[in-house]
């Protein structure tokens, strides 16, 4: 089971090696899909974890006990219906093919699972339907 | 058997409500299973549609008269510039004209749109001031209904053929056909293929000046040949053309149009452009036309451009199908890359299976064309500046 969690560091604690600590306290399989501190010194990781429910849980409460804030998100984009057409161009950005379109129904499906977050699709939605989530 | 019918003939049927419609997908089956002849038939009209975006479109707005009347001259709808060259209250907005304040995320398709929407959209204009025009500014917030006329008018759509996209350089580069990612990555194209319209009628044997179609909603007319009209092209065996060939303008009333089958667009990098969903009718009034509507993505033949090449002229890198493009991923040179689509071909199959009904309701009848296009015609490039 693959787990997203959006971590955020406020500006004091952004220098924790908190990827270290996880591996270590909890022998997670971690994957960092994205990772920044913006000009507010605030830091940003995208986590996927795979392992059982009840590890997940232990580790967002291990992390919210350090005064990070961590977010369980099922993906990094959101996709709205209402001004999406069904043209599939998002498709043609999306390396982890979690956007796909194609027979019989031609409408875009997308499967959370196998989004990796580069958010690649946002900016060449024609539409402008997917966001950031 | 008869081999041939009028579109007169089909008009009557679809009054009595007995005429037999399919859409150019469902044709395939049935010419395939009964072959040509029983086929024929069987069906009285084929419908076509595609639903992509196209930028030479814009629409012709008529805004009333204030008191004192203004010529309006520098116009601007929702920030974004419409033309100040017409008569005192006509205005023209083009769909790719952008508002300079919305980092390029809002234009004139956008405007249009809004206005079909039922949205307010404020118009601004300032003028000089005339004997016969006093007035030198005018700020207004109007609505579609509070407009005399306003209508879509399209130079040039339904590109018979369009190529498809790779992009062979080592950046990535940003097109009317997406973001194409570098090394050839992915390939995107936009037509419907078997759907297509003018793919279904190549010899543009029942399509012409004149002819009724839906767009975007309302029944709108083929006003002309589109621009970059290109007949003369060298085609296939079964007709479809090899390059880019026939182009149409289109006109309807923008106060009949759906928003379902009309929105606006922005490609990164590139700009806005306006998706405009057609419909168009053909009448099977023989074997021949019954045959083109038959054709299938598998014998639909298309090319893909090298779109990093900065030159008019583009390499074309492999010769497809629609039905290879439509798989989702096509080998070139031994490399499996990626395909995706521009145009919609779920919101293409809604607009032929509503124009099938309302043919057969009686809703939409046939019309003939009052004139029928050239086959002779040629595009040239801009002249260059040594050219005598």
């Amino acid at each position: 089971m693959k787990t997203k969690l959006k971590i955020t560091f406020p500006a004091s604690l952004t220098d924790t090696p908190l990827t270290y600590l996880l591996i270590k306290e909890f022998d997670l399989k971690v994957n960092i899909l994205k990772a920044d501190i913006d000009f507010n010194n605030v830091g940003h990781i995208l986590y996927e974890f795979t392992g059982d429910q009840g590890k997940i849980q232990s580790t967002i409460e291990y992390i919210k006990s350090l005064g990070i804030t961590c977010e369980s998100i099922k993906s990094t984009i959101k996709i709205d219906e209402n001004l999406c057409t069904d043209c599939g161009l998002c498709t043609s950005v999306c390396f982890s093919k979690s956007l796909s379109i194609g027979a019989p129904d031609w409408t875009l499906s997308f499967d959370t699972d196998k989004c990796i977050g580069c958010n690649h699709c946002i900016p060449v939605c024609p539409a402008r339907a997917i966001k950031e989530a | 058997m008869a081999n041939q019918r009028t579109i007169q003939e089909i008009n009557e049927k679809i009054k009595k409500g007995v005429a037999v419609v399919m859409t150019a997908e469902e044709v395939i089956d049935l010419v395939n299973d009964q072959g040509i002849e029983d086929a024929f038939s069987k069906v009285d009209v084929v419908t076509t549609a595609t639903f992509g975006p196209m930028c030479s479109s814009g629409a012709f707005l008529n805004f009333g008269h204030a008191d004192p009347p203004i010529r309006l001259e520098n116009i601007t709808l929702n920030g974004v510039t419409a033309s100040g060259g017409l008569a005192a209250v006509d205005t023209f907005i083009g769909v790719a004209d952008e508002d300079p304040n919305s980092h390029g995320e809002y234009g004139g398709a956008h405007v249009i749109c809004d206005l079909i929407k039922g949205n307010s959209i404020k118009l601004k204009s300032t003028a000089k001031g005339t004997d016969c025009y006093p007035r030198t500014s005018v700020e207004r917030e109007v609505k579609l209904e509070d407009l005399n006329e306003a209508f879509l008018f399209n130079a040039r759509n339904s590109y018979q053929n369009y190529s498809s996209a790779i992009n062979l350089s080592n950046e990535p580069i940003f097109t009317y056909m997406g973001t194409l990612l570098p090394n050839g990555q992915n390939v995107t194209y936009s037509t419907t293929g078997q759907l297509s319209p003018l793919l279904n009628d190549p010899y543009l044997k029942t399509i012409g000046i004149g002819t009724r179609i839906f767009l975007a909603g309302a029944q709108g007319y083929i006003a002309w040949n589109g621009t970059q009209f290109n007949t003369s092209v060298d085609r296939y065996d079964n007709g479809i053309p090899k390059s880019p060939g026939a182009t149409l303008s289109v006109i309807g009333n923008l106060k009949d149009m759906n928003p379902e089958y009309i929105t606006p667009v922005v490609f990164k990098n590139y700009g806005v452009s306006l998706n405009v969903g057609i419909g168009i009718p053909i009448p099977i009034v023989d074997h021949e036309i019954l045959k083109q509507c038959a054709i299938s993505d598998d014998q639909i033949q298309t090319d893909i451009i090298d779109y990093s090449v900065k030159k008019r002229s583009k390499p074309t890198v492999k010769t497809t199908t629609y039905k290879e493009l439509r798989s989702g991923e096509i080998d070139i040179d031994g490399k499996i890359i990626k395909t995706a689509p521009l145009s919609s071909l779920r919101k293409a199959r809604e607009i032929a299976d509503k124009l099938k009904n309302q043919i057969q309701t009686g809703e939409f009848l046939l019309s003939e064309p009052v004139e029928y296009f050239k086959l002779d015609s040629k595009v040239k490039p801009l002249k260059e500046e040594d050219d005598k």
